[in-house]
């Protein structure tokens, strides 16, 4: 985790020397130097800060004058930086983070940066972006006591609708997380909805401007032309509608092959269908495929890949409003655009295969490693979008850890990449197990997109003491390049 | 401080900080106001104003209590959720004295 700092302070030598420090910490972002608490408050009202290195001996505006100036902004962490040890006691009135006395040591500022960063992390829960949002929306609603939120049709809105206090304060790539955030709530009972529209949304940028029309099933153009079919009853002749006028005259309809008059729709003809003429390939047919064209992004999407959302208008629970009188902790997680297993728990199995392979030189038994590739599956991913991707990598987790045992261990390598570690089982075992695995994964995608075939590939690695796990894996890599499932 | 257009308007304990919706306006001063009167002129402006006091990381200032004085009422469709009301006199804040007043009382308890 990187914070964002400043530097608050009058003398030129000092700022240079504490620029000097935060330049060489990895857990720093200089985003901004002011010679003055002036300064120092236009930066905080322009930029995203999380930590300030501020002086307190100024002459127009002191480091005290300065805090109280930011007294509500509970964001930030200050940590004071003086010549003097006289402003502890004070300091300590003023909740600041640390007091670092000049000239500061490399040491002493790397350990506060450190004390820093834990409590930093300690409230990430809270101050997670969409913890803030919602904060800022169930206060709101509470000081106005606002019965309902409603959704606000909205032209101008990616959604289509707004929410006041979330859609002003997310940009418009990022409007859908609205939704989210609302969603996460309503799952923590801080706000409860009820129904008032269905949307579908772009499955690439979550927007609901839409171009929806058919298209051809050929070429995919919707420069298409469309004649009502004709049934003429007596002669049980079957043609297009443009036949019947080309042998009538003006709006008469002839039939082409018996020649007589069509008088009545329903007692001599009926039109039980239309037919479509492609205007790119010249493909006739019945049943036109439907897509949309996002007209934001431009993607052009079947319909049954938008995403469909429920729009509510939303009330404050008891619990919310406890919550807006500050009386609990708000702690919802949005759905981030993280794959499933991604980060953390990589790491995780990274420790837990260099394990294996300790182990394996000290005891005598035999693990494996096995790894999955889903060789095509981002052709799937473009077409159905990342939100239908997200959810897709889950259930995927989901039913190939049904058939893993305690103790064995799974990541996403990458989008393609599924890797899985069983301790104390033999290869042979583990082929089987992932045999069976990959028949289900085929499964689950035939079931849920008829048209694509998932093209798997795997192998197993008995886990050994003379291979390092780098080695390891790449060998997987390797194989899984050339053998077929 | 930037140079601003800012009027203050003190009503009874209150004081009300009245702008104009074109005017730059330094967002942390609001933070010593009861409320803000925004001055409307066209429709953007205030919008955008609107936006940026509620959008703004200071809880004084995304929480304050916004109203806007317009001099003659306009047709202009729904009510932005925003604000806390419209007035069209500066003559008698008593409305606008009494929405503040509530609004920061349940701020406060």
């Amino acid at each position: 985790m990187t914070l964002n700092c400043i530097i608050v302070d009058d003398e030129k030598t000092s700022r240079v020397a504490m620029s000097s420090l935060v330049d060489h910490s990895d857990s720093l972002n200089l985003v901004g130097i002011a010679e003055s608490g002036e300064q120092a408050l236009e930066l905080l009202d322009e930029k995203q800060v999380d930590l300030i290195f501020l002086d307190v001996m100024m002459p127009s505006m002191s480091g005290f004058e300065f805090l109280d100036e930011i007294e509500d902004n509970h964001n930030v962490k200050v940590v004071l930086v003086t010549g003097k040890k006289d402003f502890a006691v004070k300091a300590f009135d003023y909740a600041i983070s640390d007091y670092l006395v000049k000239p500061v040591s490399r040491n002493r500022f790397k350990e506060s940066v450190q004390r820093i960063r834990k409590s930093v992390s300690v409230q990430s829960d809270s101050d997670f972006p969409s913890n803030l949002l919602l904060l800022k929306l169930i206060r709101f609603m509470h000081s106005r006591d606002i019965s309902f939120l409603e959704p606000v049709p909205s032209r101008k809105s990616l959604l289509g609708f707004s929410y006041a206090m979330l859609t002003e304060n997310l940009d418009f790539d990022n409007e859908a997380d609205a939704l989210d955030i609302l969603e996460e709530a309503e799952k923590d009972e801080i706000i409860s909805g009820k129904f008032v529209d269905t949307i579908y949304l772009c499955n690439s940028c979550s927007n609901s401007y839409l171009n929806i029309r058919e298209v051809c099933p050929n070429c995919d153009s919707s420069h298409l032309v469309s004649n009502d079919l004709i049934h003429h009853f007596s002669c049980a002749y079957m043609g297009e509608i443009s036949e019947f006028k080309a042998a009538g005259y003006g709006e008469t309809l002839i039939c082409p092959k018996c020649e007589k008059k069509l008088k009545h729709i329903g007692v001599d003809y009926d039109k039980p269908a239309a037919i479509f003429n492609c205007q790119g390939c010249a493909h006739s047919f019945q049943d036109p495929l439907i897509r949309a064209k996002c007209l934001n992004c431009g993607a052009d999407q079947k319909v049954e890949h938008l995403v469909k959302k429920e729009v509510k208008k939303y009330h404050l629970t008891a619990k919310g409003k406890d919550m807006a009188e500050g009386n609990h902790y708000i702690k919802i997680r949005k759905n981030g655009e993280q794959m499933p297993d991604e980060g953390e728990s990589t790491d995780y199995f990274i420790r837990a295969l260099k394990n294996e392979i300790k182990r394996k030189s000290i005891a005598e038994f035999d693990s494996s490693v096995g790894m999955f590739r889903l060789w095509n599956i981002s052709e799937l991913y473009q077409r159905i979008g990342n939100v239908a991707k997200r959810d897709l990598q889950k259930e995927l987790q989901q039913i190939l850890s049904n058939d893993l045992a305690p103790g064995d261990e799974i990541t996403f390598w990458d989008y393609e990449t599924i890797l899985m570690l069983f301790p104390e089982q033999r290869k042979e075992e583990v082929e089987s197990v992932m045999d069976e695995m990959g028949e289900r994964m085929k499964e689950l995608i035939k079931d849920n997109f008829d048209d694509f075939k998932l093209e798997l590939r795997m192998a197993v690695l008995k886990v050994s003491e003379d291979i390092s796990y780098e080695r390891a894996i790449n060998e997987l890599l390797e194989k899984t390049s050339k053998s077929n499932v | 401080m930037k140079e601003n257009f800012a009027q203050k308007i003190s009503h009874e304990d209150l004081v009300f900080m009245k702008i104009q919706d074109r005017s730059p306006l330094y967002l942390p001063q609001l933070k010593s106001f009861d409320a803000v009167i925004i001055e409307y002129s066209d429709k953007l402006a205030t919008e955008e104003i609107v936006k940026k006091i509620r959008c703004h990381n200071m809880e004084s200032v995304y929480l304050i209590p916004i109203f806007v004085y317009k001099i003659y009422e306009e047709e202009s469709g729904s009510r932005n959720p925003l604000i806390d009301g419209t007035i069209h006199s500066l003559n008698n804040l008593g409305k606008v004295a009494e929405v503040t007043r509530k609004i920061n009382n349940k701020l406060t308890t």
